[in-house]
């Protein structure tokens, strides 16, 4: 009989054996099985003695059986006996592959009985996509793959075969996180060997339960800090994590080269749009900083630089360099990946928005902005984004923002650049996809406000300037904003302005026998940087004045119909509220009417204060100076000679027949002259309108009786002009022994301004 | 089955002859048979003639030696040989044992013992340690004396591979 196993003796101890030297644990190994038509004999032998010590030896009968098939199979997974998991991205081809092992004691053909996708989940799978992979070649059914498996050799006594089930997943699956389920069946065939018939073993499966998780996830957030003192500084900081289930894969070298940026694998993981202020991009100060340890929050441990790229193209979608240029529309942190295809490992734990473990942090500073309205929110709109790579068969972009985009493993095409998306999102108030990867920031508040004078002519530039304009409205406080000041003059209708006084400049008037309403128009300019509104409070002169303000009318020629809030009833003062945005000035009238009674030739100063919401430090007074009439004439006699003869003495003041009379008509214009930024602006000042102020003498008019009573005028009158002189009048039939004349000061083109004055003088001879 | 009927007729003619010739001498007879072993769910044992089967993979066969002497003198020093078959393994603990009858193994057909080691080289060096029962390739009992008119049983059971 022969033995049943061959040992190597290596070495041989009492009752032992030394098996197989091997530096290795001892394994088990499979027992090979006894192939089918194999003989079992089985023969027991004997030896004994008798008394006398003679040896005897017997045999006994010999058993023998026929060992047949025993076809078995197992079906294992990439765990084994139990069943297979994986973990896929949506769009993934997944191929789940199970592991035939012919277990018996022959060989033999295996047969699938049942294979495909099965289970919960498969929403998330095309189950049309299913196909069967085998020795390489792919089929489309399993009946085509049996086909396949029959006509194949035969496979040994613990031989495998591997079949593939492979399905496609939904690019946008129903279910994330969520299971597609595959399963196999399959049995072994042993053809007849001698007495052994043939067997089909008892069928064996398994299954995979593949989890499908989202893919790649690149996460920003952003955030910024301003300084708190000048220059105010704005640093943005922005944060970039794979918070996906699957690292986030270098882009071609070709796509990186397309879009701007070196010829190299990599990732633009961050690509911050600096913010603009006015559409101008500020300048970075310095040198933005990286952060980024490796191996630490998914950065890879090696084969990764990076590097700050800027560029100025307006979409971010060419022209990066590593050179900062003065004012960059983009700043970019690009990872080259030297080794491997991975930008960032996945690092749990960020969202959208939320990235408490960065992987890459960029940060840099920039100036605030300036100008109007960059203390308003959101003056600066900052938006950062990134692109990184999926895990897709094909070549995919993915950024916050981005959809799935596909591009050609040539690099040639991407829509990055597509508005709205990607690089050149600027949507003005919300980050793409509502990642908040979009910060408002805003230059340090600094409220202003002007107040003062309207323009000439209308505008906003002039009414900018205007309300910052500097006067003095008495002519002795102080030359400044808050002292500027509006002159305008009013008078009853037909009303006769009579100067009772006696003195030129110290006029006398008579009194109003009825109100009299001035509009005088002012200017409100918001200089701050923020949009603001300002409490306006107008006070009326006293002595029984009332005020009232209006918005501008359409034509910028007067009050509107309504007034403002808070000052709809004429009264002594009021107060409204005006909203400015920044930058914005306004025309606003101020109504003023005077009292029955109130005294021809004087000046009355009214203010209007206006003062910040925002900031009640800023405020602005201006002046409105109103006249009760502001030119004033004042007539004045001189005896020249008496013409009394000799030893006669004229009452006082009188003259004797032959005497000469000199008369003199002091003419001026009593307003506050200007001073300040308004000297250059007479126009804000009272003043005559051109060729309209003509003296007229006539001696036989009523009140007059010079005229019955001389030989007329000795010689033409003169006019002698004061402050503001020179200039030359021209009168009319002013000519010796003429008993009138009317005298145009200055000429048909001349205007009396504020502090003006003059004398026209003329002499007659008493008859 | 043939086969086996020509082989039991010629043991009973050699019994024959033995017995008529040797009647002041030991004369021990071996006599083989073979069961298949299976168990239901509830664990009862069945058993099958091993001559009404073909064996599979995992099957567990019971092998039964009767050697009984029927000579005069009783058969001294009796040392019963079973062989491992081929294609089969020894079940660990299934020889069975008897009251003055020794069991020994061997794994190469010339060192005997009742528990055979192997010598194994591991990270640690050389190691002793009790050979795998399915090594075995042969097993004997060992009886000091078998009187006359008297048998003694041995079974054992193996698996196949």
């Amino acid at each position: 009989m022969k033995l049943l196993r061959i040992f190597v003796a290596l070495a041989v101890f009492a009752s032992s054996v030394t098996v197989g030297v091997t530096t290795q644990s001892p394994q088990s190994v499979q027992a090979a099985q006894t192939a089918p038509n194999t003989t079992i004999q089985n023969t027991a032998s004997a030896t004994y003695t008798d008394a006398n010590n003679v040896t005897y030896t017997t045999q006994s009968n010999t058993v023998t059986t026929l060992v047949g098939n025993a076809p078995t199979l197992t079906v294992t997974t990439n765990n084994g006996a139990s069943a297979g998991t994986s973990t896929d991205a949506p769009g993934q081809v997944v191929t789940d592959t199970y592991t035939l092992t012919n277990t018996g004691n022959a060989a033999g053909n295996f047969q699938l009985t049942a294979a495909g996708v099965s289970g919960a989940g498969n929403d998330n799978a095309s189950t049309s996509s299913v196909q069967y992979i085998y020795n390489a070649t792919t089929y489309g059914t399993l009946a085509l793959l049996n086909t396949a498996l029959n006509s194949a050799a035969a496979t040994a006594v613990n031989g495998t075969i591997t079949v593939g089930v492979q399905y496609t997943l939904s690019a946008s699956p129903a279910n994330v996180p969520g299971t597609v389920t595959t399963a196999l069946t399959g049995t072994i065939t042993y053809p007849t060997v001698g007495g052994a018939s043939t067997q089909t073993s008892p069928t064996a499966n398994n299954t995979y339960s593949d989890t499908v998780q989202s893919d790649a996830r690149l996460d920003l957030q952003k955030t910024s800090s301003q300084g708190g003192s000048a220059p105010y500084d704005i640093t943005y900081t922005i944060k970039a994590n794979d918070g996906g289930n699957f690292p986030a894969k270098a882009l071609s070298a070709a796509l990186n080269n397309a879009l701007g940026f070196p010829n190299s694998l990599g990732c633009a993981i961050i690509v911050d749009k600096v913010p603009t202020y006015g559409g101008n991009s500020p300048v970075i100060n310095g040198t933005p900083a990286i952060t980024a340890t490796a191996g630490t929050n998914g950065y890879p441990a090696s084969g990764t630089t990076t590097a700050v790229y800027y560029t100025t193209n307006a979409t971010g979608s060419a022209g990066w360099t590593t050179v900062k240029p003065g004012n960059p529309t983009f700043v970019a942190v690009f990872e080259t990946v030297t080794s491997g295809t991975t930008c960032l490992n996945t690092n749990a734990g960020s969202s959208a928005g939320s990235v408490p473990a960065p992987a890459i942090t960029l940060s840099f500073v920039v100036p605030q902005p300036s100008g109007p309205g960059s203390g308003n929110a959101g003056a600066y709109l900052n938006i950062a984004n990134g692109i990184v790579g999926d895990n897709q068969p094909t070549e995919h972009i993915l950024g916050p923002g981005i959809p799935n985009t596909t591009v050609d493993n040539a690099g040639g095409a991407t829509t990055v650049t597509t508005a709205g998306e990607g690089f050149e999102n600027v949507t003005a108030t919300n980050g793409p996809s509502g990642a908040s990867q979009i910060t408002s920031d805003k230059a340090h508040q600094a409220a202003g406000i002007l107040n003062g004078p309207t323009a000439v002519t209308y505008s906003l530039a002039n009414l900018q300037t205007s309300a910052g304009w500097t006067g003095s409205y008495d002519g002795v406080v102080a030359t400044n904003t808050a002292d500027d000041f509006t002159e305008a003059s009013l008078t009853p209708a037909s009303f006769t302005s009579i100067n009772s006084g006696t003195v030129p400049g110290t006029p006398n008037g008579n009194t109003y026998s009825s109100t009299a309403t001035v509009n005088v128009a002012n200017a409100l300019y918001n200089n701050g940087n923020v949009d603001d509104s300002f409490t306006v409070v107008a006070t009326a002169p006293a002595g029984g004045w009332t005020v009232q303000l209006y918005p501008d009318n359409a034509g910028h020629t007067g009050p509107g119909a309504a007034a403002y809030a808070g000052c709809t009833a004429a009264a002594a003062s009021c107060t409204t509220t005006i909203a400015l945005t920044s930058g914005q000035a306004i025309q606003y009238w101020a109504v003023y009417v005077s009292p029955n009674g109130q005294q021809a030739f004087v000046r009355k100063d009214a203010s209007i204060v206006a003062t910040s919401v925002a900031d009640g430090a800023q405020t602005n007074t201006t002046h409105n100076e109103i006249y009760s009439g502001f030119i004033v004439l004042t007539k004045s006699v001189v005896v020249t000679s008496d013409g009394c003869p000799a030893g006669v003495t004229p009452p006082v003041g009188g003259v004797c027949p032959g005497g000469v009379l000199t008369y003199s008509v002091d003419y001026r214009n009593i307003a506050v002259p200007g001073n300040g930024t308004e000297v250059a602006n007479p126009g804000l000042f009272l003043i005559t309108k051109p060729g309209t102020l003509i003296v007229s003498e006539d001696g036989a008019a009523i009140g007059n009786t010079w005229a019955a009573n001389t030989n007329g005028l000795n010689a033409p009158a003169t006019d002698t002009p004061g402050t503001g002189g020179p200039w030359t009048s021209t009168f009319t039939t002013n000519t010796a022994a003429s008993t009138a004349f009317t005298c145009t000061i200055g000429g048909a083109a001349f205007q009396l301004q504020a502090g003006w004055n003059g004398v026209v003088s003329f002499a007659v001879t008493i008859k | 089955m043939r086969h086996i009927a020509v082989s039991f007729a010629l043991v009973l003619a050699v019994m024959s002859v033995t017995a008529a010739s040797a009647l002041a001498k030991p004369n021990v007879q071996l006599h083989l048979s073979g069961v298949l072993v299976t168990h239901s769910a509830d664990g009862r044992e069945t058993t099958t003639p091993i001559e009404k089967v073909t064996p599979k993979k995992g099957e567990l066969y019971r092998y039964t030696v009767v050697a009984s002497n029927v000579g005069t003198d009783p058969a001294l020093k009796l040392v019963t040989r079973e062989n491992i078959p081929n294609g089969t393994s020894f079940v660990a603990g299934s020889a069975t044992k008897s009251a003055g009858v020794a069991i020994e193994y061997t794994l190469d057909g010339k060192m005997w013992s009742a528990q055979p080691l192997v010598t194994v080289t591991t990270p640690k060096g050389l190691v002793r340690r009790p050979a795998d029962p399915s090594a075995y390739m042969a097993v004997r009992w060992i009886a000091s004396k078998v009187a006359p008119k008297s048998a003694l049983t041995f079974t054992y059971e193996v698996r196949v591979k």
